[in-house]
C-alpha cells in the first residue's frame, strides 16, 4: 500500500510521515519512506541523524552526478532504492527523490525529471508500505499521481488556511481517482478542532493532538518517536497506523473512503494480527474484543456513570470464557479523573507487541458476572477531540458483551 | 518538435525570450523618459534610481537565463540585450552622480522597498508579509503585496476575502513559448496591470495573487504565474513598496520567484528543519541582502549560526486568529507578535537601501 501525505507547509506532514513509517515498521511491515520534498527533511523525523540526512544522496542528484540524462532508460524504482536508500531505525528504508542545492540544478524542477516525479507512482507496493512525504502545497500531489489503490492523507492544523488546502487536496485526490482519502487534523488543541476539519472535508478525519514533546524534539532535530514514543501525538499516530492497516487488509473497502459503518468493519475484517474486532465471537465458545493494536488512550465504560469510566489504554481486550484483559498504559494526556482501572496495565508503551506476562481474568474483575461493556463516545473525556479518532469504531453504537452470543 | 539547437530555426520558447527582451527594453526606455521628465531634483533622483534598479533586476534575470545550456541558441541577441541594459546602468549612474547628495539621500528614504519573504512551511512567511504590508501602508507607504504561493494565504493575513482567482483573462494572453503557456498581455505594462488588476486590500494595500490550485490541471495558477512575475519584476515605480510572499521551501526560490526583490527575508521557526531550510535557501537567494527573522520561538535558543535580526515571539492570539481565519492585525493588533512586526516595519524603513 502506498500512502501519500500532503497538506500546507508546516502542518506536520513530515512529523506524521516519519512517525507513521516507524509505527508501521514496528508492526512488522516492510516500510519504504519516500521524501518527495526537494527540501528533504523526512530523515530527521525518522530518527536519522541530521548530518546523515544532509549528506545522503537523493535519487535524482545521484543519478545526474553519475552522468545520467533523461534520455537514458529509467532504472527500476527498486533498483533506485537499493542504490540510494539508507536505513533508518526499525528497518525503515528511506529514499529522497531530489534536492535543490544550487541555483543551477537545472533538471530538478523542470518537467524532465520524471524519474523522480513518477517514482511514487511506479514503486511496486503489494507487499510493503510506502509512506511518501510530499512537498508543501498541492503541486507534488499532482505530480505523484496517486491512484485508486493508494491512500492520501490530507494533513491540516486547525487554521483556516491549512483546512482550505486540505479541502483542495481532497478534491484533487478524488479527481485523480484515489478512493481512500483520510483527513488528519494535527495539533488539535480544542475540542472541536477535529470536527472543523471533518465538516469541511466531509470525510473521515483522524486527530493528532498538539504535543509539546514533538515541538521539543523538532527543535533538537531528533525524531519525536525516539524522544518520547508515549507522547500524545506519537500515540495518536500509532492509532493512525492501525487505521491504515485496516485499509490494507480490506481491499474491498477501499471503494468507501468515507466514514465507515462500524458494524461492517467488525464483520468483514479478516483475522489479522491487529485487526479491530468489537463484536467478537470468532470461535465457538469464545467472546473476544480487541481494540486496536497500538498504545492508545481509549476509555471504556462498563455501563457505569461517566465518573466511574475507567481508562483503557488499548492494546487488546479479550473476553473469553477464560476472559482476560490486556491493556497497555496510556500517557496521561487526556486527564480523566482517576478511577480504579478495571484493566491492568501490562507492558510499557513503545515496547514491541507481545503477550503480557499476566492476564487478568475478567471473572476476577467482575465477580458478579459479566457486565455489559460499552465503548461510548458520550463517556469519553476528550479535551482535544482526539478520542473521536474512534469514530471509525463507533460514535453512537455501543457494543454490549451481554448481547454477544457464544455461538456466533 | 523543432530541433533545438539548430541554427535559424526558432522554437516558440526562443520567440518568447526575444519578445521578452524587447519588452524589457521598452520598459527601461519608459523609465528613462520618466526620469528625464521630472521637474525637481528629488523626483529626478528617484527616477534615475528606479531605472538603475530596474536595469539591475533585468541583469540578474539574464544571468539566470544564461546559466542554462538551452540559451546558447540566442547567445548573440542576448549579449546585445545585456549591453543595452548596461548602457542604462551607465546612464543612470552618471546622472545620479551629477545630482545633489541631499536629494539622493532623501530619495533613498522615499524609495520603495522590494522584499521577498521565504522560509520553510509554517514558519510565518504569510503572517509577516501580510501584516508588514499593512503596517507599511499605515505609515503612508504605497504597498503592492503579492502572493506567489499556489496555496495562497496572504489574503487572510491582509484581511481581505479569499483569493481564488488569479489574474483575470483580460490581463493575460496565450504564448506557446512562455512557461505554462500564458503571459502578461502584450499591450499591458506592469504599471497598468497593477493599476487595473491589483485588488484593493485594507489600509490601502494592493494585492496580486497566483490564485489557487483547484484541480490537477492547475488552470488558474498556470495562467497567472508568468504574468505576475512579469508584473513584479517590471513594476519598478519608485513610489511603491513591493512585497512578495513565496511558496514554502526551496522550489520557488530555485525558480527565481524572488528576482523582483532587492532584499530577502528568511523566516525561521524553532524546528531544526526550519533552520536547515534556511541554510539551503542561502545559495538559492544569491547575493541579495538577506535578513533572518525568528518567529514562533518560546524559550528555545537560536539555531546555531543563524542570527536573527528580529525575534517574533510565539503568540497564542495569532494562532487563534489563524484558527478563526481572521487577519491577526485585526484580531490582536497589540499582541506581542504584531508589535514585533511593527518594529520590523520601522527598522525596514529606517535602513539604508542599496542603490
Amino acid at each position: 500500500m502506498k500512502i501519500a501525505i500532503t497538506g500546507k507547509g508546516g502542518t506536520g506532514k513530515t512529523t506524521i510521515a516519519g512517525a507513521l513509517a516507524r509505527h508501521l515498521a514496528r508492526r512488522g511491515h516492510e516500510v519504504v519512506a519516500v521524501d518527495g520534498d526537494p527540501n528533504p527533511n523526512l530523515g530527521i523525523s525518522l530518527g536519522v541523524p541530521p548530518e546523515r540526512v544532509e549528506t545522503m544522496s537523493p535519487i535524482l542528484n545521484a543519478l545526474l552526478a553519475s552522468g545520467y540524462t533523461h534520455h537514458d532508460p529509467k532504472p527500476h524504482p527498486d533498483e533506485l532504492i537499493r542504490r540510494y536508500g539508507i536505513e533508518a531505525p526499525d528497518g525503515v528504508m528511506l529514499v529522497a527523490t531530489g534536492k535543490i542545492e544550487r541555483p543551477t540544478d537545472a533538471c530538478l524542477c523542470c518537467g524532465s525529471h520524471m524519474t523522480t516525479r513518477e517514482f511514487f507512482g511506479e514503486l511496486p507496493a503489494e507487499d510493503r508500505m510506502v509512506v511518501a512525504d510530499l512537498e508543501a502545497g498541492l503541486n507534488d500531489l499532482i505530480w505523484a499521481q496517486p491512484g485508486a489503490e493508494d491512500v492520501v492523507l490530507a494533513v491540516a492544523e486547525p487554521s483556516v488556511k491549512a483546512i482550505d488546502i486540505a479541502r483542495r487536496a481532497r478534491g484533487i485526490a478524488e479527481r485523480l481517482g484515489v478512493r481512500s482519502i483520510l483527513g488528519v487534523a494535527n495539533r488539535c488543541a480544542q475540542a472541536d478542532d477535529r470536527k472543523r476539519l471533518e465538516d469541511v472535508l466531509g470525510i473521515e478525519v483522524f486527530a493528532v493532538p498538539e504535543d509539546p514533546a514533538v515541538e521539543r524534539a523538532d527543535h533538537l532535530g531528533i525524531a519525536p518517536i525516539d524522544a518520547d514514543a508515549s507522547s500524545p501525538a506519537m500515540v495518536a499516530i500509532g492509532l493512525l497506523a492501525d487505521r491504515l492497516e485496516l485499509v490494507r487488509s480490506r481491499p474491498e473497502r477501499r471503494s468507501q473512503p468515507t466514514r465507515t459503518n462500524p458494524g461492517r468493519i467488525s464483520q468483514a475484517l479478516p483475522l489479522h494480527r491487529r485487526w479491530i474486532r468489537l463484536d467478537g465471537c470468532r470461535r465457538r465458545g469464545s467472546r473476544s474484543i480487541r481494540l486496536g493494536g497500538s498504545p492508545a488512550a481509549l476509555f471504556c465504560s462498563s455501563g457505569q456513570p461517566a465518573e466511574r469510566t475507567a481508562r483503557l489504554s488499548t492494546g487488546q481486550v479479550k473476553v473469553e470464557p477464560e476472559a482476560c484483559v490486556l491493556v497497555r498504559p496510556a500517557s496521561d494526556w487526556l486527564n480523566v479523573p482517576e478511577s480504579p482501572p478495571f484493566f491492568a496495565p501490562t507492558s510499557p508503551i513503545g515496547a514491541p507487541w507481545r503477550l503480557p506476562p499476566t492476564l487478568t481474568p475478567l471473572s476476577r474483575l467482575f465477580p458478579g458476572g459479566m457486565p455489559g461493556l460499552h465503548i461510548d463516545a458520550a463517556h469519553i473525556a476528550d479535551p482535544t477531540g482526539c478520542a473521536s479518532n474512534f469514530d471509525w469504531i463507533s460514535s453512537e453504537q455501543r457494543w454490549d458483551l451481554g448481547q454477544c452470543k457464544p455461538s456466533c | 518538435m523543432s530541433t533545438a539547437g539548430s541554427e535559424g530555426e526558432r522554437t516558440p520558447r526562443d520567440e518568447w525570450v526575444l519578445a521578452s527582451m524587447a519588452r524589457q527594453l521598452s520598459i527601461l526606455e519608459g523609465f528613462e523618459a520618466a526620469a528625464v521628465d521630472q521637474a525637481d531634483d528629488l523626483s529626478t533622483c528617484l527616477g534615475w534610481i528606479a531605472l538603475r534598479r530596474q536595469a539591475g533586476r533585468y541583469l540578474r534575470s539574464l544571468a539566470n537565463w544564461s546559466a542554462f545550456g538551452s540559451f546558447q541558441r540566442y547567445a548573440e541577441p542576448m549579449a546585445a540585450h545585456r549591453s543595452a541594459i548596461e548602457g542604462f546602468v551607465v546612464t543612470s549612474e552618471s546622472e545620479l552622480a551629477r545630482l545633489d547628495g541631499e536629494a539622493r539621500e532623501e530619495a533613498c528614504r522615499r524609495l520603495g522597498r522590494r522584499l521577498a519573504v521565504v522560509g520553510k512551511g509554517g514558519a510565518g512567511k504569510t503572517l509577516i508579509s501580510g501584516t508588514l504590508a499593512r503596517l507599511l501602508a499605515r505609515r503612508g507607504r504605497r504597498v503592492l503585496a503579492a502572493d506567489l504561493d499556489t496555496n495562497p494565504g496572504l489574503t487572510f493575513t491582509l484581511g481581505m476575502p479569499d483569493g481564488e482567482a488569479g489574474l483575470p483573462l483580460e490581463a493575460l494572453e496565450r504564448h506557446e513559448g512562455a512557461a505554462y503557456g500564458w503571459q502578461l498581455a502584450s499591450g499591458l505594462s506592469p504599471a497598468e496591470a497593477v493599476e487595473r488588476f491589483a485588488t484593493p486590500a485594507p489600509d490601502g494595500v494592493r494585492y496580486l495573487g497566483l490564485g489557487k490550485i483547484m484541480e490537477p490541471e492547475k488552470l488558474v495558477p498556470r495562467r497567472s504565474v508568468v504574468a505576475i512575475q512579469q508584473i513584479l519584476i517590471g513594476f519598478g515605480d519608485p513610489g511603491w513598496d513591493v512585497l512578495g510572499d513565496l511558496e514554502a521551501g526551496t522550489t520557488t526560490p530555485f525558480e527565481r520567484y524572488h528576482l523582483f526583490a532587492d532584499h530577502v527575508l528568511v523566516v525561521v521557526g524553532p524546528a531544526w528543519r526550519s533552520a536547515l531550510t534556511a541554510r539551503r535557501l542561502q545559495p538559492l537567494i544569491g547575493d541579495l541582502p538577506t535578513t533572518v527573522i525568528a518567529n514562533r520561538f518560546r524559550e528555545e535558543p537560536d539555531h546555531p549560526g543563524l542570527h536573527p535580526a528580529l525575534r517574533i515571539p510565539f503568540d497564542p492570539e495569532v494562532a487563534e486568529a489563524e484558527r478563526l481565519g481572521v487577519a491577526p492585525l485585526d484580531y490582536c493588533p497589540d499582541s506581542p507578535a504584531i508589535r514585533a512586526i511593527d518594529e520590523l516595519a520601522e527598522r525596514f524603513l529606517a535602513q539604508e537601501v542599496l542603490v
